[in-house]
């Protein structure tokens, strides 16, 4: 590294950016602890004997839906053939891959016998919907990475043939791969253009198997229900694009992604467009409940109205439906500002309908009694923390280790580099601002 | 075949709930202690409802113990995903404490709350801890089905007093209520009313079968089709 780049790197010093790493490592150590402690003390979550599934379990469901946003914009580029996304393709592919790298997190966070978990693939009995889930989403974390990295090939062998700390780490990446030619960067746009149509059914398969795993629960007010499988397909599209889309406004320019002028307004649109989509499974689900005469459902749903989680309800109404829907619908209105703010409260929103719909039904006693009202612990907020801290550690870790929008940039539109190079320094990279 | 099975005469039973302690003491139950009470979280395996029946003046209170059902078609089973809990030979329905991943899907599934979870490692506070039983039962493949020790993480329920039968059947005892000295789950035992019936439902001769068939009979939440092996004799 010459001294014009270390002290290229000593003034991009990024302060606000090692806040939050070092904020985000410090929830991962405080959940890991809590739950160290868990193994020899005992669970330690404010789940009851008839509240079983808490925080974490809400946690599960919510990003094996956030992946969906990567899946569903990639399929926008490669399917559809939509180029404006293709800029942001491969990052929201990468988001795609740490919200499932998660969900064997917060499994992992939840079980009463974590070290058994081998057992679901040593016994795992096929007529369970969580050895469906277990069955699709390896398949579909697998396909994921294979998917990212024949997307970002072309771009890793950039970074390996230019000299730099990190040059190691690229070439170990491409497991020998040399081949520059215009031939092979072709082969693996047609292999990703190909995978996409298994990756799309995937996905659809994989958010519908997690509403099953609720839906097939028969003595579950609630639960038992047909509209949950294409709900959890909506709840997941929506979120998962709205998560993409609100990490891009947020931190986008900081991980220096090379987001093209209208990607973000476009992104919106999509959202205006699912929105109604969402409300109107809810809709009908509520239309169902509320004109039968059927007490379980109705109860469930009469308290997620009116009872105590009301403002819950509510604010899932309010605040993400209708503020975002207005946000987004008129076209003028479709500013990079109004649709970070409608995306992070979509995100928002649909995290209150998972927790509303995974945890109201389980408030309800099957036999004689009161119903329960659920407080998560402190240790499952932690828990919870720990996993949103490893969330952000990795993508910061794999957004500076692999600059690959900023390869993006100088592949594409030939623009310059600066001193130091995208492959000079982990946690500083070259600054890709000049527009 | 065997099928074990119960009636529970509702007419007889006096609310005692005689058979809810037996219970914790035969099958070595930790005592939650009033913070676990407060949080919701204290094993009965057999559990004691009540419930208001009607409105002033016509109130009526019913009351029932509720042990596991034994479904005949158990909801727990179909979503356990590692065979944990599974329907044995004999018409039980029975947990593999270390198999089971502690996922909580059958608490989720099960209509009757008979399924409890070890949230944390059981202890026995003085002078209990001499009165643990050291009874262990294994399954054919050597896993542990017994309800001794309890291991915590998992989930674990009521298995017909199966420690009792296995050891009846070692020593040649005969089981079931209509049998003179014949062995019992140990609610059925301690019931001072006789009002809890135990034995085969497949065996003709058996009380347990013709009280089932009694025109009082009736089964917890029917209508979800779980098919309990658990009936209950209505008051008359």
């Amino acid at each position: 590294m010459s001294a014009e780049a270390q002290a290229n790197t000593r003034r991009e010093f990024d302060l606000p950016f090692a806040i939050v790493v070092v904020a985000a490592a410090i929830a991962l150590a405080a959940g890991l602890v809590v739950r160290l402690g868990e193994l020899s003390e005992g669970v330690d979550a404010g789940t009851t004997d008839r509240i079983a599934w808490g925080l974490l379990v809400v946690n599960y469901v919510a990003f094996i839906g956030l992946s969906a946003g990567g899946v569903i914009i990639a399929s926008l580029v490669y399917i559809l053939n939509l180029k404006r996304f293709k800029s942001i393709a491969t990052f929201a592919e990468l988001l795609a891959v740490i919200s499932i790298l998660l969900v064997p997190f917060f499994i992992a966070f939840d079980l009463g016998r974590p070290e058994r978990a081998i057992n679901l693939v040593l016994f795992g009995r096929i007529e369970s919907p969580l050895v469906w889930t277990v069955i699709v989403l390896t398949t579909y974390l697998v396909v994921c990475i294979t998917y990212l990295y024949y997307g970002v090939r072309r771009e890793l062998l950039a970074l390996a043939e230019r000299p730099g700390r990190l040059q190691w780490l690229y070439r170990l990446t491409l497991f020998g791969y040399r081949d520059a030619s215009e031939a092979s960067f072709e082969r693996d746009a047609r292999l990703v253009r190909r995978m996409s149509y298994v990756v799309l059914p995937l996905a659809i398969a994989l958010h519908s198997i997690t509403g099953l795993i609720f839906a097939v629960v028969g003595a579950r007010p609630g639960y038992h229900t047909a509209i949950m499988p294409p709900l959890f397909v909506v709840s997941a599209v929506l979120s998962g694009i709205a998560l993409v889309t609100f990490v891009i406004v947020v931190a986008g320019k900081r991980v220096k992604l090379p987001v093209e002028p209208g990607t973000v307004e476009e992104l919106g649109k999509i959202m205006a467009i699912l929105l109604p989509v969402l409300a109107y499974l809810l809709l009908m689900e509520w239309t169902v409940v509320f004109y039968g005469a059927n007490p379980g459902p109705l109860n469930v749903w009469s308290f997620i109205a009116t009872g105590a989680y009301a403002p819950l309800f509510w604010a899932l109404v309010v605040l993400g439906l209708v503020v975002p829907f207005a946000l987004l619908a008129h076209p003028r209105w479709r500013t990079r500002r109004t649709v970070g703010i409608a995306s992070g409260l979509i995100v928002f929103g649909v995290f209150l309908e998972r927790y509303l719909i995974v945890i109201t039904p389980l408030l309800f006693p099957t036999l004689p009694g009161s119903i329960q009202l659920f407080a998560p612990s402190t240790s499952e907020f932690l828990m919870v923390a720990g996993g949103y801290g490893l969330g952000v550690l990795l993508v910061a870790l794999a957004t500076k280790l692999f600059p690959v929008g900023v390869m993006y940039d100088q592949l594409r539109h030939g623009k310059p580099e600066r001193p130091g190079g995208a492959g000079s320094g982990g946690i500083v990279g070259p600054s890709a601002r000049e527009k | 075949m065997v099928r074990w099975g119960m009636v529970i005469d509702l007419d007889k039973c006096t609310a005692c709930q005689a058979c809810i302690v037996a219970c914790r003491i035969e099958n070595n139950v930790p005592v939650a202690g009033e913070e676990a009470l407060q949080r919701g979280r204290s094993i009965f395996w057999n559990q004691f409802f009540s419930e208001l029946e009607g409105e002033y003046p016509d109130v009526r209170l019913r009351m029932f113990p509720r042990p596991c059902m034994h479904c005949e078609q158990p909801p727990c089973v179909d979503v356990c995903p590692v065979e944990a809990t599974y329907k044995d030979a004999e018409g039980r329905v029975l947990v593999r404490y270390d198999k089971c991943i502690g996922c909580r899907y059958c608490m989720v599934a099960c209509p009757y709350g008979a399924r409890y979870f070890n949230w944390l490692p059981a202890v026995y506070p003085g002078a209990q801890r001499a009165h643990v039983s050291p009874d262990i039962v294994r399954d054919a493949d050597g896993w542990l089905v017994g309800p001794s020790p309890r291991p915590s993480g998992v989930v674990e329920k009521c298995t017909f007093c199966i420690q009792r039968l296995e050891k009846a059947k070692q020593d040649d005892l005969p089981i079931g209520s209509e049998k003179p000295g014949g062995v019992v789950s140990a609610c059925a035992e301690t019931c001072p009313a006789f009002a809890i019936s135990f034995g085969d439902l497949d065996d003709p001769e058996s009380e347990v079968h013709r009280l089932s068939r009694d025109k009082r009979a009736s089964r917890l939440l029917e209508e979800l089709g779980t098919a309990p092996q658990v009936y209950y004799l209505l008051e008359g």
